[in-house]
């Protein structure tokens, strides 16, 4: 047996938001973890926009909280400025989206991680991933020729592997970082037989403080009474950071013509790389050119931390070269004395095909590997620390050989996220939208508690503490609502001929309870406790009754489509049929359920390339053998 | 084990009966092998050199005793209508003839041909991918079609008719909710309809719009299907079963002079002009002491209500009275023809004195004058074709089903505009839209709903 340097329950390769969720998680369930990283100056790196959340990524940000995870309060923590976008859309699509000061969150990170017993956090970098004969799972080798045993390892390598970055007609290895790039590890990846693939993401501008004019740009406040993303709010995160503001700003026509003359200069227009690039994200020369009608396109700049002097341009991604990104950044409002401080660029680097892993983020064919983040082929740090901590939870469950733990799309969006990775499969990094889950009413960023943290705590990832909140939080909705509707008013009643005129309602012309009073949408909780018997709650117990009771109808719609849902979800696939023979089935349809195996006809359905049609063929099929078993065992 | 169809089905699928002629099918991997054995052709060449799709005489053997003279119909699969080799056979004979080959083929040692169960030939042919659900429940309409009319239209819903006028639909709908989904996805990339509400209501009301045309094509596609109905309505003796008796050329219903000999409902069906109908003759509306007169008034008032078409007749020699006038109040205007009946009985000037109500449809006739049937079958025809929603050959067939997809999808789409003018939250909308368009693909099995599929098929008769 060749020498190893130790053994670890786990071993996590990567620190960004993936890593960092998956070791803590490990390391609290109980496993004795190990951490590699390239450098521990690049742990919780946010080498993008300084910003965390915004519609359905921070939906995910409170499932991780709910379920024991530390991104939320790392967040909040750090946070600059807290705002709620989409206020009046509906309570699923609000987005808390939290502008961090990215080197405090990293600062904190660092803390939380080295005071985490059971996990250490060692820089090295990972080069191959040791297996035996029998492609059975051994461990890790770092560049420095340490072997390490790992009963499970953790890849959360991100962007760095074999990553290439690309600013004009220049292409060179590095990464976000400058130089460093992650060598080996694909090429043993690959020698291992996983396929890889080259996808592509990129970053705008940094600008030096001093040389934008704000006066020109719309001031973008937060909002004045800053909301959380964790549950529980401490002192640590009780807002001790001043609130920075972000500017609104536009490119114009000019900025386009100097875009539009310089497309030759990038490697992307010449032909030269393809990159599979995120459609939701597109640089701005992909802007000006996809959405050629559009004179203008709207610009963000953002602080980056509260000691530094670099701000952030969202929206203006480029791979142009510098001196021609110098040239239209200074075309826009704001910016004609724009002092750059880092220029944008493009980066390729390797993934994975997410099709070869399990619900569980496992490989399905080398017990104990689990994959996460950007390595599967997501974009953005929510995102991955989504993957990072399902996939150190189950691998603590895989080493006390219990059930993995799969969340539905009806459960959560971090479900839906994971389902439409190993199912649906991807050809471009993938987002999280709201519009990907079907569900999204129930699956609020309001209620991730409500449905996570008693799983969480199940896990051993929840305190008592916390759960018992939990619980009381629940038993007053219920009470609350019990009340509401147990109060009848009158049409009488002064009181609420007050209120009714003050909010412009209808007078009722009957009786009415307090609870349908609130299906109001002009009314709150809070305008009820006027009238007797109506008690003060905890504000997040208030909002829990007025979206439960205002929403109701939908919910209970939205609840219907679940069970609809559910239907095709038990309908399972037995394991021995070779789909080849199902002629009625598209070609398509055939070779990718034979080569993903789902598991029941809703999984299969969520295959892309397998059509309804299909599914009425295997419903039918299904139909069939069940019936033709039935009479042989009737025989 | 074997996962899947591997077996060969046969199945008589001509009716029940004696007819001219009668077929039988065999679908699967063992049917050339099997009407090998029962088939000899004229020509006295070996099945295997016969055309993969032709048409052979020849005879049908028991054994070596011959059955009948038969045609053989051969057609290699994946290019035939279940996707398998299929081999029918005609034959003069009847049940007997069939029923013996049947029984050979099925005892046929090595082969294991097995009867076919009801729609089993239709499944195997969705199974292989030769038609959709649409298309399939499309076949089952065809075969159970009553006229021209409605075959034609099941035959043009087997191409695939329905499910073009359903993707038309919903893909303005996607449109719709495509630009409320970016609203909410991307807020802050300012690529959101500038608009908003104002033209997602726009554009709602035009898909709602399109829908109730999609619905009122379906009615019409009903009529065709199920007849129109009509309802023949009024007062005691004014004429009402001659009428009919007088439509239908035969004395279908007891005539006499005295009032309320007509005491229960009559239904009978015929083809007037191309349009099927389906008439109804109740008992005259008075007040009676009889009960079983009065239950026969009750019926009359239902069957009323939901007529398509309400022939209201008037006994001229009373003219309109009160109770006319009453019992025409509970009528829709929209729905009902007023027939003048018992012209011949009043004398000429009296003709022009007739209060005709202005805006009532309206014409005279004696119904035991032979010009009467050609004076009402105009009108019937005008009414019809005058709805106002009639556009010639835009008429779709749904079944029950399809129906209530189809309103449900409607329903779904009032809702969401409902939320946006109201000013409600849009993605309480994006719900109601997302229900509609989930409604849409229950109509073409775009959206899989379990229990259906299999129920789809045991409506099928045995030989589908």
């Amino acid at each position: 047996m060749e020498f190893f340097a130790s053994e670890y329950d786990c071993i996590v390769v990567g620190a960004g938001h993936a890593g960092c969720e998956a070791a803590l998680a490990a390391a609290r369930l109980g496993l004795n973890t190990l951490m590699l990283t390239i450098s521990r100056d690049l742990i919780a790196l946010m080498p993008c926009n300084p910003s965390i959340g915004g519609p359905a990524k921070g939906t995910i940000v409170r499932e991780i909280d709910a379920l024991g995870g530390e991104m939320a309060i790392n967040a909040d923590a750090t946070a600059l400025q807290a705002k709620v976008l989409n206020t009046g859309k509906g309570p699923a699509v609000y987005g808390l989206r939290v502008q961090s000061d990215r080197y405090a969150y990293q600062r904190r990170m660092i803390r939380i991680l080295d005071s985490q017993p059971g996990l250490l956090v060692r820089q090295n970098m990972v080069v191959a991933l040791l297996l035996d004969e029998e492609r059975r799972l051994l461990g890790v080798e770092t560049e420095t020729g340490l072997r390490y045993k790992g009963k499970t390892v953790i890849l959360c390598t991100g962007t760095y592997l074999n990553s290439r970055i690309i600013r004009g007609l220049s292409n060179v290895p590095g990464s976000p970082v400058g130089q460093i790039a992650a060598w080996g590890l694909s090429e043993s990846l690959a020698g291992h037989g996983f396929a890889i693939r080259r996808f592509k993401t990129g970053t705008p501008p940094r600008i030096h403080k001093r040389s934008i004019d704000f006066s020109k740009m719309a001031l973008q406040p937060g909002d004045a009474q800053p909301q959380h993303f964790s549950f529980v709010v401490t002192e640590e995160t009780r807002r001790l950071l001043p609130d920075l503001p972000c500017y609104l700003t536009y490119s114009n026509q000019r900025t386009h013509e100097v875009i539009k003359e310089n497309l030759d200069q990038s490697l992307f227009y010449t032909g030269e790389l393809e990159g599979n690039g995120p459609r939701y994200c597109p640089s701005i020369e992909n802007k000006v050119v996809r959405f050629h009608d559009k004179d203008r396109h709207q610009l963000f700049v953002e602080p980056e931390g509260l000691d530094s002097q670099e701000y952030y341009f969202q929206g203006f991604s480029s791979a142009l070269p510098e001196d021609v990104q110098e040239r239209f950044l200074q075309t826009v409002a704001g910016m004609e004395k724009a002092e750059v401080l880092r220029c944008g660029y493009a980066i390729e680097y390797d993934a994975i095909d997410s099709q070869i892993l399990t619900h569980s983020l496992e490989s399905k064919d080398i017990a104990g590997l689990f994959f996460a983040g950007q390595i599967n082929g997501t974009s953005g740090y929510e995102e991955a620390a989504a993957q990072g901590l399902m996939a150190g939870i189950n691998a603590a469950l895989k080493i006390q050989g219990k059930e993995p733990f799969v969340l539905t799309r009806a459960q959560a969006y971090i479900g839906v996220l994971i389902d439409d990775l190993v199912m649906k499969g991807i050809t471009e990094p993938y987002r999280m939208l709201t519009s990907a889950a079907e569900y999204r009413l129930l699956l609020r960023q309001d209620n991730a508690d409500l449905r996570l943290t008693a799983l969480g705590y199940e896990l051993g990832l929840i305190r008592e503490e916390r759960y018992q909140a939990l619980l009381e939080k629940q038993h007053l909705i219920e009470e609350g609502k019990k009340l509401l509707a147990s109060l009848i008013l009158s049409p009488k009643d002064p009181l609420l001929a007050a209120l009714m005129e003050e909010r412009g309602s209808a007078m009722p012309l009957h009786g009415i309870t307090l609870l349908e009073l609130l299906r109001r949408p002009e009314l709150s909780y809070e305008d009820l406790k006027r009238f007797s018997g109506v008690p003060a709650y905890p504000p997040e117990v208030e909002e829990q009754i007025e979206i439960q009771v205002r929403y109701q109808g939908y919910i209970e719609k939205q609840e219907a489509q679940v069970r609809q849902f559910n239907q095709l979800e038990k309908k399972l696939l037995p394991r021995d049929v070779d789909y080849e023979s199902l002629k009625g089935l598209s070609l398509e349809a055939r070779e990718k359920l034979n080569r993903l195996q789902p598991y029941s006809l809703g999984q299969a359905s969520r295959i892309t390339g397998v059509t309804p049609a299909d599914i009425n063929v295997l419903l039918l099929f299904l139909e069939q053998r069940r019936a033709r078993k039935e009479g042989q065992d009737g025989l | 084990m074997t996962d899947f169809i591997n077996d060969t089905i046969a199945a008589i699928i001509t009716a029940p009966g004696i007819g001219a002629m009668g077929a039988l099918r065999l679908s699967g991997p063992a049917a050339f092998a099997a009407a090998a054995r029962v088939f000899r052709s004229k020509s006295g060449r070996d099945f295997e050199e016969l055309g993969d799709y032709s048409l052979n005489y020849g005879g049908i053997y028991a054994g070596d005793s011959f059955l009948d003279q038969a045609l053989l119909l051969k057609m290699k699969g994946p290019h035939s209508f279940t996707g398998e080799d299929v081999a029918e056979l005609q034959c003069h004979g009847g049940p007997v003839v069939l029923g013996q080959l049947i029984e050979t083929l099925t005892a046929l040692p090595d082969l294991e041909i097995r009867p076919a169960q009801p729609g089993e030939f239709s499944q195997r042919a969705f199974l292989n991918g030769k038609m959709d659900l649409s298309q399939a429940e499309a076949v089952m309409e065809l075969v159970s079609a009553s006229n021209q009319k409605a075959a034609g239209l099941a035959a043009e819903q087997i191409e695939g008719a329905l499910s073009c006028r359903i993707g038309q639909l919903k893909s303005r709908l996607l449109n719709l909710l495509a630009s409320i989904e970016v609203d909410v996805d991307f807020p802050d990339e300012g690529l959101g309809d500038a608009a908003g509400a104002k033209s997602w209501i726009h554009q709602l009301k035009q898909i709602l719009s399109d829908a109730a045309e999609l619905l009122s094509a379906a009615n019409l596609g009903k009529i065709y299907r199920e007849g129109l109905r009509i309802v023949f309505y009024g007062r005691p003796n004014a004429g009402k079963s001659s009428l009919l008796n007088a439509v239908l050329q035969e004395p279908r219903a007891i005539v006499t002079p005295e009032p309320g000999t007509t005491r229960d409902t009559l239904e009978e069906r015929i083809l007037l002009k191309g349009i099927p109908l389906v008439l109804t003759d109740t008992a005259g509306i008075r007040e009676t002491g009889s009960q079983a007169e009065q239950a026969g008034v009750d019926r009359a008032r239902q069957m009323a209500l939901k007529a398509d078409l309400v022939l209201y007749i008037v006994d001229m020699q009373e003219g309109i009275t009160a109770e006319d006038g009453a019992l025409l109040q509970e009528l829709d205007k929209a729905r009902t023809l007023i027939v003048f009946n018992k012209m011949d009985l009043i004398e000429e000037d009296r003709v022009e004195a007739i209060p005709e109500a202005a805006d009532w449809q309206c014409c005279r006739l004696s119904a035991l004058d032979s010009q009467s049937l050609e004076i009402l079958a105009k009108h019937i025809k005008g009414f019809f074709e005058g709805g106002k929603n009639y556009r010639q050959n835009q008429e779709i067939l749904l079944n029950r089903r399809q129906e209530e997809a189809l309103l449900k999808a409607k329903a779904s789409l009032e809702a969401a505009l409902a939320v946006l003018e109201k000013g409600w939250p849009e993605d309480m909308a994006a719900i109601d839209l997302k229900q509609a368009w989930s409604a849409l693909g229950e109509l073409t099995g775009e959206t899989v709903q379990p229990a259906l599929v299999e129920e789809i098929f045991s409506r099928f008769c045995l030989g589908k």
